[in-house]
């Protein structure tokens, strides 16, 4: 994909969720479009280039926030574990994607929680209020999952058509 | 050639004859008796001609019907379509009217805040995408009079504090950030706690001393949380939020509170900024008098415009 072409994607996916995914929460927990975007890029295009879309979304959002790495390095983090979960062959499924994603969405909450940590009171992030916040998020995140894994595979393999697993 | 040429010259000749002979027929006596006969007999024929000729236009009416019909639905949902996108700006209008209604009636509640201009109205154009940290943009910033640390409140309660911001944006921390800490106090008893925000959006509110022995208890599900005033950085009696869950233990020394903020953050759209207002006597600057801990401003504390 041309630099320029995936820039104005990845931009234009910050500020969808910047802007329109806060009236989509439920329950309180906002869907997360960049993770969603890296950990189906990581199944799609492979950890390199995950990567580096992660960093993209990341600093977008660190600028945005005014907080230093409070999400390159969730995001980071999450292409991480889905490089790690990623198989060879028939990676385009959804349901490992699902897998990747629920254990993305923990991992990225985990990430943020340990850098706003610093901030905790002690006894008041309780393991209840946490997992609380980690269920939902988690769920929110597997909900729309659909709605940025279809596109996205539509259009790798609308830019490049789909290599047989023997062949990377 | 000259037999083609005189064909049309004796038809055109025959039908005037017979055109003379019919004319001259009338004033034959005893004619019209003719003439009626043969009406007579062809009118059998004449009717079924002009019964055919109705039940054939009757076959092509709905047709015609059906057409026109289709034309008018047509035109009526595209009358509908129009009527629902004004119903749609009507109710997004009085939706908005309401609000600013009730903005209104808060700065009228509220003459000693400075919430100057419509222009400071602004309204959250962004928000955190994650459960953890918590804060919005608004789309006023230093032109329109805002400042750092000002404190943003819609006309449900308090909203938060303005954290950075640039000419024409700036970020609000809300109060449920986990970085937030307010000194709160009960409106029903006047105790006074600290009021932090929690990922996942809650407040609770710690530090608040232990119900007096005999009198009616200090905290208590339903009680209402407000600022305290007592500190510099939010002006007083504003709603935080009200006391849904009490958790007192005898051998502590204070108690805690389980608060639900009283600003819905996920349906926030108009906040104001308060750009000036004046403390109370209650604020003397010395907010820790109770032994409590001081509400420290998370701005002040060295670390200001970055969060994690």
């Amino acid at each position: 994909m041309r630099p320029l072409l995936l820039a104005l994607m990845l931009t234009g996916a910050v500020q969808l969720q910047l802007s329109a995914m806060p009236a989509a929460a439920l329950d309180g927990a906002i869907p997360n479009l960049p993770l969603l975007v890296a950990v189906c890029a990581c199944l799609l295009l492979g950890p390199e280039q995950a990567a580096w879309w992660a960093l993209l979304m990341g600093w977008l959002l660190d600028w945005r926030s005014g907080s230093f790495a409070a999400y390159s390095l969730p995001l980071l983090s999450v292409v991480l574990l889905a490089g790690l979960g990623r198989r060879r062959v028939f990676t385009g499924g959804l349901a490992l994607t699902a897998a990747l994603t629920a254990l993305g969405s923990l991992l990225h909450l985990g990430v943020q929680l340990l850098l706003a940590g610093r901030w905790a009171e002690s006894g008041l992030w309780t393991p209840q209020l946490l997992a609380g916040i980690a269920l939902r998020a988690t769920l929110v995140n597997l909900l729309w999952l659909p709605v940025v894994f279809a596109p996205l595979r539509m259009l790798v393999r609308w830019l490049a058509p789909p290599s047989m697993g023997w062949e990377r | 050639m000259n037999r083609r040429r005189q064909r049309p010259s004796l038809m055109l000749a025959s039908l005037a004859l017979v055109w003379l002979a019919s004319a001259l027929l009338r004033l034959v006596p005893g004619a019209d008796m003719v003439a009626a006969r043969v009406d007579r007999a062809l009118s059998p024929l004449q009717s079924g001609l002009s019964f055919a000729a109705a039940r054939l236009r009757l076959l092509a009416q709905p047709g015609q019907d059906a057409v026109s019909l289709r034309e008018e639905v047509r035109r009526l949902s595209a009358e509908l379509d129009r009527l629902q996108v004004e119903t749609q700006q009507l109710d997004d209008l009085k939706r908005e009217n309401r609000e600013l209604r009730e903005q209104l009636g808060f700065r009228r509640l509220r003459p000693d805040l400075d919430l100057e201009g419509a222009s400071i109205v602004g309204r959250s154009i962004a928000a955190e995408p994650g459960p953890v940290l918590r804060s919005i943009k608004m789309d006023i910033g230093s032109r329109d009079g805002v400042a750092e640390r000002m404190t943003v409140v819609s006309h449900r309660g308090l909203v938060g504090q303005v954290l950075r911001l640039d000419e024409r944006w700036s970020d609000v921390m809300l109060i449920t950030h986990p970085r937030s800490r307010i000194r709160g106090r009960i409106g029903r008893s006047q105790a006074t706690g600290i009021v932090f925000g929690l990922p996942g959006g809650d407040l609770v509110m710690r530090h608040i001393p232990q119900d007096p022995e005999g009198g009616p208890p200090n905290v208590q599900v339903g009680d209402i949380v407000e600022t305290s005033g007592m500190s510099q950085r939010f002006p007083g009696q504003i709603t935080i939020g009200q006391v849904v869950k009490v958790r007192q233990n005898d051998v502590a020394k204070w108690q805690e509170a389980s608060i639900r903020p009283s600003v819905d953050f996920d349906a926030l759209e108009l906040v104001m900024v308060v750009t000036a207002w004046r403390p109370s006597a209650q604020g003397s600057g010395d907010p820790g008098a109770d032994g409590a801990p001081d509400d420290v401003d998370p701005l002040l504390s060295g670390d200001a415009n970055r969060l994690p």
